[in-house]
């Protein structure tokens, strides 16, 4: 608990159980002020149970979850106060549009007289949607859709935002709007956790990323130290993964790579190898040297650059519940 | 990330483009703005269905075919109908008005809330700083909004009708009063149904069977319209009176006990569900024991009075005893934070607290209370009702007659029993079976199969006395069957038919497992106070301002949220 006094968001060894399945399996992480977490992991992996447990939409069977100090459980109405969901599905009404919606939510939190109709022209104005205020919200696109659930979720001025596959069906422009937008609220001190299974997306916004599979938590950190932690450590020596390419077939390369013991092949291409070998730079330059002088026709060499992707990917095993 | 900020500003300055033009304008017309800030009084669901109604074709239609079938009506009326114009013009209004409130007002309060499962709009709803009360508060209040609408329109013909004479005010009101009543009550059903039934599934299924019934009672609607044009309203102390208080009392009673029971339904699962539900099932009773004791007064007690007391109430019990013992046992840490820190405050307050023990025990405590009442009323019926004995002259023939003293005391005590037996069993099995084994209960269905288990023991008691036909003489049981629990004959015909009876059931069994059941229940009686958490108490120090969610203003709030209008007009 001292560590939730001080996070905004904070599981503690969270366990929701329907019937024998465990949806999340005693998952623990925390958001601190102003950080933005990326919650990744495989369709059914218990990304959106989470969210639904911190939105005090379920209940966790065993752990315990707080929102600003507030436990999900004993304290909902305090945590939605200061929390806002934005869902990966998107509930309408019928007959409605975009400025009586976010008027119907803002009157739900509570917001009155003139309190409410600022509330509303900021967030229609933060989300853009100032033009589309008397359009029908069934005529909206998927992207003003998404930014209008973004709205809803921004209209009590949350201090914590929980935005469930927010770009998910956008296109490359809403996308980069929604980022922006995400960048700018994490800017001002809120925090945020996202699931998305936009990697690249993920890593250009999030703080920190935590990786989720079968309800289990598998990873969790700064992009940069997971990427890191991809890297194979052996007898003290640190090793990372390289990409060679060639002019010409690489068969012979393959022959050359393979007589070697200071490095592994890992796979290779009709013009490229990739190969785990010591990070050192001298010990790089001394083999590539070597490379060169045996003959092979060699156009680039380089460190293979690890992305989430590849992290995800090396981390999870693609199984779900 | 400068780069990247500038070629993102690109984008939305190219996109807004278009529309650079035109700032952020609320178009509200003079009126809105007259009336906007009193709306601020409303339920936020009151005004969004307010504004989605006045938008739906389903409305609009209706209220034209009103309007239309009203004018044909009058001009019908006045054309064919020679005697009793203003009776005849008044049935015709009612029948046209039974449409809207028994069928379209109670199916678009049932739609309503069955949509928002639907649509998985009541997430967003939940997890706003709205209480589930007002949540079904604002889905009754709009209704109320269309009913007013619809009488709106009915009203200055159903005034005209009392101008042409021959309708009295008491025929008009009671007619009105039966309409608006119904209609609510039926809308308060039809939102206890869609929180009951939430898969789109069963939904379907729901949908046929409630829109059927509200065929059923406007048919019923229309009957009554006849009925009342050929009766005369009697005044206090008329069996009309007795029957329409009765049918406030029992369906005014069962409307808040569905309210109470469907605002539960949405609650958070940490919320307390019972209490409510509790507190209206009492109001519910002492409604109907007042209703019993006006009856005594106007009538005195008769014959076999006590022992249908005993089954109405019996009846009652029963069923929300077993839907009582089929809750958790378990209180939140935010039930019990909320609980008095006295002692005496939690023992007088546990009975109202959620669990499967307590429930067990306020279902025994009420029906035994039922039981005393009666018998003192019977006791003291001349001294209670000391200006009665002057009207009825067969005053303390109770005390009187001890045959049939005594008879109708053993008839309540057998009714009791019965009850009591039932419930014990069912909280036994709930607790060391359901529980222990099955772990329904966590999962919510408690309640229910609670119920399930009941009736399958009482069919097979049933069975049993139909194929022991020495035991149980066949036609003893040959109306009575029809109902599902044999109990009811049993308790009529014990006590001179099967003093043997009497004494396995009621002594044997029922006071072994009562005994037992009371035992493992008072466990639960004592419940067990937990401090608010600093966070809380922190947040509860006056001088903190609730009217906001998160800032000290408003101003406060969005000046860290910047506005990205072209106009430039949002921002702070």
């Amino acid at each position: 608990m001292s560590q939730a006094a001080q996070a905004m968001i904070q599981l503690d060894r969270v366990t929701p159980a329907f019937g024998n399945t465990l949806a999340v399996d005693d998952v623990s992480f925390h958001v601190d002020a102003g950080e933005v977490l990326g919650f990744i992991g495989p369709n059914g992996a218990g990304k959106t149970t989470s969210m639904r447990i911190l939105s005090t939409l379920d209940t966790p069977t065993s752990g315990e979850a707080w929102v600003d100090g507030f436990s999900v459980i004993d304290d909902p109405d305090r945590v939605r106060k200061r929390m806002g969901w934005m869902p990966d599905g998107f509930g309408t009404y019928p007959n409605i549009n975009c400025e009586e919606y976010l008027d119907f939510f803002a009157r739900s939190y509570g917001l009155r007289g003139k309190n409410r109709i600022r509330a509303i022209k900021n967030v229609m104005g933060f989300t853009q949607l100032n033009q589309l205020s008397k359009k029908p919200i069934s005529g909206l696109s998927k992207g003003m859709k998404q930014r209008l659930c973004l709205g809803r979720a921004l209209i009590h001025n949350p201090k914590v935002l929980i935005l469930d596959e927010p770009a998910a069906g956008l296109d490359p422009r809403a996308r980069i709007e929604l980022r922006e937008m995400i960048l700018e609220l994490a800017a001002e001190g809120k925090s945020l956790l996202i699931s998305s299974h936009i990697l690249s997306e993920l890593a250009e916004v999030c703080d920190r990323v935590a990786i989720i599979e079968k309800g289990k938590l598998l990873a969790i950190g700064s992009v940069e130290s997971l990427l890191q932690k991809d890297a194979v450590h052996s007898d003290g020596e640190e090793i990372t993964q390289f990409e060679v390419k060639f002019i010409s077939e690489s068969s012979e390369a393959i022959q050359w790579f393979n007589s070697r013991s200071d490095v592994e092949l890992v796979s290779s291409t009709t013009d490229s190898i990739l190969f785990n070998g010591a990070a050192c730079q001298k010990k790089q330059s001394e083999f590539l040297a070597e490379l060169i002088n045996s003959k092979i026709e060699v156009y680039e060499f380089g460190e293979k650059q690890t992305s989430l992707e590849d992290v995800f990917l090396s981390v999870t095993r693609g199984e779900v519940q | 990330m400068t780069e990247q900020k500038s070629a993102i500003e690109k984008i939305r300055l190219s996109g807004a483009a278009a529309d650079s033009n035109s700032s952020l304008d609320f178009e509200v017309s003079k009126l809105d703005r007259i009336l906007d800030p009193w709306s601020d009084w409303f339920s936020s669901i009151l005004i969004k269905e307010a504004r989605q109604a006045v938008k739906s074709k389903q409305f609009v239609w209706t209220y034209v075919l009103q309007l239309v079938l009203v004018a044909a009506w009058t001009a019908m009326g006045f054309a064919s109908l020679e005697n009793d114009l203003g009776f005849g013009l008044l049935v015709g209004y009612l029948i046209i008005l039974g449409f809207p409130l028994a069928v379209i007002i109670p199916f678009s309060g049932y739609r309503s809330l069955a949509r928002e499962f639907d649509d998985g709009t009541i997430r967003l709803i939940s997890i706003t700083t709205m209480k589930p009360r007002q949540i079904i508060l604002g889905k009754l209040g709009s209704a109320l909004i269309q009913l007013v609408m619809y009488l709106a329109v009915l009203a200055p013909c159903i005034c005209f009708t009392y101008l042409l004479q021959g309708v009295s005010i008491g025929t008009i009101t009671i007619g009105l009063s039966v309409s608006v009543g119904g209609s609510i009550f039926l809308t308060i059903f039809g939102l206890f149904l869609a929180g009951s039934f939430r898969s789109r599934a069963l939904g379907v299924g729901v949908s046929v069977v409630f829109s059927i019934a509200l065929g059923f009672a406007y048919f019923l609607w229309i009957l009554f319209c006849v009925e009342i044009s050929n009766s005369n309203v009697g005044g206090f102390g008329s069996d009309e009176y007795v029957v329409v208080t009765g049918f406030i009392f029992s369906v005014g009673s069962t409307a808040l006990l569905l309210l109470a029971a469907v605002v539960a339904q949405i609650s958070f699962p940490s919320d307390n569900r019972s209490t409510w539900i509790r507190i209206m099932m009492l109001v519910q009773q002492t409604l109907f024991l007042a209703w019993i004791c006006q009856l005594i007064c106007l009538e005195s007690i008769v014959l076999e009075m006590p022992k249908i007391i005993l089954m109405v109430i019996g009846h009652l019990w029963v069923l929300m005893g077993f839907m009582m013992c089929g809750e958790s046992s378990d209180l939140s840490r935010r039930v019990r934070r909320s609980l008095p820190k006295s002692l005496i405050g939690r023992l007088l307050i546990s009975l109202f607290m959620p669990g499967s023990g307590r429930g067990f025990l306020f279902a025994l405590a009420n029906v035994w209370a039922v039981f005393l009442i009666v018998f003192f009323l019977m006791l003291f019926e001349d001294a209670l009702f000391d200006w009665n004995a002057f009207i009825d002259q067969k005053r303390g023939r109770f005390r009187n007659n001890l045959f049939a003293w005594n008879n109708e005391v053993s008839g309540m005590l057998i009714c009791t029993g019965f009850v009591t037996w039932y419930l014990s069993l069912v909280f036994m099995a709930n607790r060391y079976l359901w529980n222990r084994i099955l772990r329904i209960i966590e999962s919510g269905y408690g309640p229910a199969i609670s119920l399930i288990f009941v009736v399958a023991i009482v069919s097979l008691i049933t069975i049993v006395a139909l194929l022991n036909e020495e035991f149980f003489v066949a036609n003893q049981f040959s109306s009575d069957l029809a109902m599902s629990f044999n109990w009811y004959s049993m308790t009529f015909h014990s006590v001179y038919q099967f003093p043997f009876v009497f004494f396995i059931v009621f002594v044997v069994q029922a006071v072994i497992v009562t005994v037992f059941a009371i035992f493992f229940a008072s466990k639960d009686f004592l419940v067990v106070a937990v401090e608010t958490p600093e966070r809380v108490l922190i947040e509860r120090r006056p001088g903190k301002k609730k009217s906001l969610p998160v800032g000290e203003s408003i101003d406060e709030i969005f000046g860290v949220l910047p506005a990205k209008s072209p106009g430039g007009d949002d921002a702070n």
